[in-house]
């Protein structure tokens, strides 16, 4: 992928020679990682270890800084003992994490308050002084989004939104949710185009960064056999499937507002979506990349209020076992309205109106306390137009499906007919696998690794744009607003441990077809 | 977990847990009975105890077959130790149908069931197969054993020149075949053969101390039309990475047509092949044409100025690696700087006394052999700047 120049003036020079026949086309400048709310989960359970183990691997500058900012007050070594424990679990060696240990510095600080910003920008350039780097920034929004407006006008008033020097750059990461719907996510978008223009702004979606996710692309692009048979007259439809086991969790608070519809369609799902239907782009460039993603989601209609009716599934668990635990149902959980009408499951039908895949419904679904967790994209083919071996006593022929799995077993199997051994002729659907831990006898690099080395390289084709997010929200709003304020689509239960509402059966029997078993 | 004490100890260089599977003991080669004897395994993985292929066993692990390639490695007497445990780890990393070849009568006895010498001497070929399975404990789906086939062949005088036809009769067809030409020259008659029919052949001029050696090396390419890696151009990679790196700085780019001088310091008794290929790579990038030679300085002309080439010796270090390399332009783009590696450490210490003095660490992705190895069977695109940098450090030798 090509990076793009990234915020801040860059010194144009000639190109380097000696990077011609390079296999690493451009390497990482030393920058600090600024976190605001690093004293949450994300922090420890996901930032820094995909730093240390970039740091391990040599692939960010060793003048890397991070620099934690929150409330909660604590010292430079009281953060990295807390950091500390995502080490060992990483089974990193002690020097290696004394070496990455001494990069990491801890800023107490109110978001509301611009004398802490102000405070954090002087440490900021004492530290870039001390380690002599450019003064090269990411600023990680690791806050909850409430938190946003504050953060980013004291980013702004305390004079952060600027480089140091006219030679570095920054860049901002917004974590998800990227507001809860349109008019919210427009408005956050202004709040950081305040700040920063859109080329500086990295909205991450960690479903982007997994291997198999950017494997749709190549597996689509760079095999001869897949791209002519991608379209209307070979696919029959396309299943998008996001199952977890757990509940809500500790995340009862956002989840009543959220529900699935929101966590779950309007980044990961649509983003798996686009990247699946989309045309080839022109070059392998954030740009084109994007660009061909949003085409995809202005060729998908908001759907009309009477085909939410027709085309969606909402559900909501109620108590069962997951796993052969009993669990409770949501509206037992925590935090959690005893008439709460927050879906935890939905499914929908949705349409890509354009040359290469009308006709082609493309279901998706997803839900919580479903009987096991896996993320997978099934793209089922037409079956054969005559049944040939009908009069020998064969039943009817099952597709071909093609199936990429995102987690776990990052993957791809492609099941196809074959005969059953015998004096009969059986037929029967055997599956070719491919699995990435067994092919490359090593599970590839956590998603936030890759996608904060895109974001210290520049490249922001894994990250979403704002046209994107906002067309998808649009599409999101069209079926959530249906279902807050009309009673055609009712909310299911459905018990825990199993696949969701039968209605959402249903949904896709109705058209002569059935739900992959995931 | 079972564990193999023959093999064991050399078939792999990773602390990771194992399993070797298969004890049948060495035997007169036979194509039908090897492929049957491998189809036995995935029946039963443990003795018979365990069910088939993919399935979990009683223990509840599973076991997956897996293979990418045919790995045909030749292993010499002396490098037996240390390269079957880089075969191993290279197993791990890229699973494979591995054929490991040594001599019958002169190599580990134990490695190949401890059989004892039944064939040596004699016109046929020793054969035994096996399968080094690998714990994958991080999948989310439960982890299980990924297993790669080795076919262990020993070999006599007599039986030499079976070796292909045997190697040939038990690849699996649709996958690539890559030969692992590690050991120092002479090459055993036979390695001919194999490279001409191998879809990769990766050698590595590294183990060669006479550059004579290096340049055969070097002028295999090609010459079957069987794409080459040399794994000494590999490791070369970090010290390519960070003088790319250096140069795209303003300061030292616009120094690049000023360039008056490139010591490589080298350790060992001679310069090994890394200090050849490096000091061509810099010529090639930079456009340097080869004039002259005086002893270890090599001039070579750039438009109308010179740039001089030393390959210099650092006597403290016995080790056959490269230890330093310093650049230094002058004139209006004045540019001196030096970079500093000691081997196996993952810095490089970078002194730049002109046109500022600075002294900086920069990380330096030294890898292990089997990393350095799968890298470069992943890699598929051509290297021309390979290619080039080897047909300049030929026309260095030859000078």
């Amino acid at each position: 992928m090509t990076p793009d120049a990234g915020a801040g003036a860059q010194l144009e020079t000639a190109p380097n020679p000696l990077r011609e026949g390079s296999v690493t086309l451009r390497s990482a400048d030393p920058c600090t990682f600024v976190v605001f709310g690093a004293s949450g989960d994300l922090t420890h359970r996901k930032l820094i270890p995909a730093l240390l183990k970039l740091s391990r691997d040599r692939l960010i500058h060793p003048k890397t800084a991070v620099v934690g900012f929150a409330r909660r007050p604590m010292s430079d070594e009281e953060f990295r003992a807390e950091m500390g424990a995502a080490a060992s679990k990483e089974g990193i060696p002690d020097a290696e994490w004394r070496r990455f240990a001494s990069s990491l510095f801890y800023r107490i600080g109110t978001f509301e308050s611009g004398d802490d910003f102000g405070g954090l920008r002087a440490f900021l350039e004492e530290l870039e002084r001390e380690r002599g780097t450019p003064g090269n920034r990411i600023y990680y929004m690791a806050a909850p989004p409430d938190a946003y407006p504050s953060i980013f006008e004291n980013i702004r008033g305390s004079g952060l939104a600027s480089a140091p020097r006219t030679e570095a750059w920054l860049r901002v990461i917004v974590e998800k949710p990227f507001g809860r719907d349109l008019a919210s996510a427009r408005k956050l978008n202004s709040l950081i185009h305040a700040c920063f223009e859109e080329r500086q702004i990295f909205r991450i979606d960690h479903y982007l960064g997994k291997e198999t996710v950017q494997n749709i692309v190549v597996l689509r692009l760079a095999n001869g056999i897949f791209e002519p048979l991608w379209n209307s007259r070979y696919v029959d439809h396309v299943q998008i499937a996001v199952a977890e086991t757990v509940g809500v969790e500790a995340r009862a608070g956002y989840y009543e507002k959220a529900g699935v519809l929101r966590d779950m369609l309007q980044n990961h799902m649509l983003q798996l979506l686009t990247l699946t239907a989309m045309e080839p782009p022109a070059r392998f460039d954030a740009d084109s990349v994007r660009d061909e993603k949003a085409k995809v989601l202005r060729s998908m209609e908001p759907l009309a209020p009477e085909q939410v009716a027709n085309r969606t599934v909402r559900g909501q668990y109620a108590a069962g076992s997951v796993a052969g635990e009993p669990v409770p149902g949501y509206r037992e959980e925590p935090g959690v309205a005893s008439d709460s009408k927050t879906e935890t499951y939905f499914a929908v039908r949705l349409e890509v109106d354009n040359w290469r895949w009308a006709g082609v419904p493309f279901y998706l679904r997803s839900g919580k306390r479903l009987p096991k967790r896996a993320t997978e994209i099934a793209i089922a083919f037409h079956r054969p137009p005559h049944s040939l071996f009908r009069s020998m006593g064969c039943g009817p022929i099952e597709s071909n499906v093609l199936r990429l799995r995102i987690q776990p077993d990052e993957g791809i199997s492609f099941s196809f007919g074959t005969k059953a051994p015998g004096q009969e002729l059986r037929i029967q659907p055997v599956r070719m696998d491919f699995n990435y831990l067994t092919a490359f006898g090593a599970e590839p690099p956590e998603a936030y690794e890759r996608l904060l080395l895109d974001c210290n390289l520049g490249d922001s084709t894994l990250f979403a744009r704002e046209d994107e997010v906002e067309l998808a929200w649009e599409r999101v709003d069209a079926i959530a607003n249906v279902w807050e304020t009309a009673d055609t689509t009712p909310l299911f239960p459905y018990p825990a441990g199993t696949w969701g509402p039968r209605e959402a059966d249903t949904l896709i029997e109705r058209h002569g077809r059935r739900w992959y078993r995931v | 977990m079972k564990r193999d004490s023959g093999a064991a100890g050399a078939a792999t260089g990773s602390g990771d847990p194992f399993l070797l599977l298969g004890d049948g003991g060495r035997r007169p080669f036979d194509a039908t009975a090897l492929e049957r004897e491998l189809r036995a395994l995935w029946k039963a993985p443990q003795g018979g105890k365990a069910p088939p292929e993919g399935k979990a066993s009683p223990e509840g692990t599973a076991f997956y077959r897996a293979a990418l390639a045919n790995l045909i490695v030749p292993l010499a007497t002396q490098d037996f130790d240390r390269l079957s445990a880089v075969c191993g780890e290279v197993s791990r990393r890229y699973p494979a149908r591995v054929f490991r070849i040594q001599r019958a009568d002169e190599g580990d006895a134990g490695a190949v069931g401890g059989a004892g010498l039944p064939g040596a001497g004699a016109a046929r070929l020793l054969a035994r197969a096996t399968a080094l399975c690998h714990l994958l404990e991080g999948g989310e789906g439960g982890g299980g054993f990924v297993c790669s086939e080795q076919i262990l062949l020993g070999w006599t005088d007599a039986s030499a020149p079976l070796l292909p036809s045997a190697v040939r009769s038990l690849l699996i067809g649709d996958l690539p075949v890559i030969l692992l030409a590690l050991s120092p020259r002479p090459e055993p008659p036979w390695m001919e053969a194999l490279a001409g029919k191998a879809d990769l052949v990766i050698a590595d001029s590294g183990v060669e101390t006479e550059p004579s050696a290096m340049t055969a090396v070097w002028e295999r390419t090609g010459r079957h039309g069987t794409p080459m890696r040399d794994l000494a151009w590999a490791r070369l990679e970090p010290w390519r990475s960070l003088l790319a790196e250096l140069f795209d700085a303003p300061e030292a780019s616009a120094a690049i047509g000023s360039i008056r001088d490139l010591t490589i310091t080298y350790g060992g008794a001679a310069p090994p092949s890394g200090a050849w290929l490096l000091a061509a790579w810099m010529a090639s990038r930079l456009g340097w044409r080869l004039a002259s030679r005086d002893g270890t300085l090599w001039r070579f002309r750039r438009n109308a100025s010179t740039v001089d080439v030393t390959l210099a010796r650092d006597e403290e270090e016995r080790a056959p690696v490269l230890r330093a390399v310093q650049v230094r332009a002058a004139g209006a783009h004045a540019l001196n700087l030096r970079i500093e590696h000691r081997e196996r450490d993952q810095t490089a210490r970078v002194e730049q006394v002109a046109p500022r003095h600075s002294v900086r660490e920069f990380p330096f992705a030294h890898r292990d052999l089997a990393r350095v190895i799968v890298g470069e069977i992943q890699r598929q695109e051509p290297n021309p700047t390979f290619h080039e940098a080897a047909s300049l450090a030929r026309a260095m030798i030859a000078a």
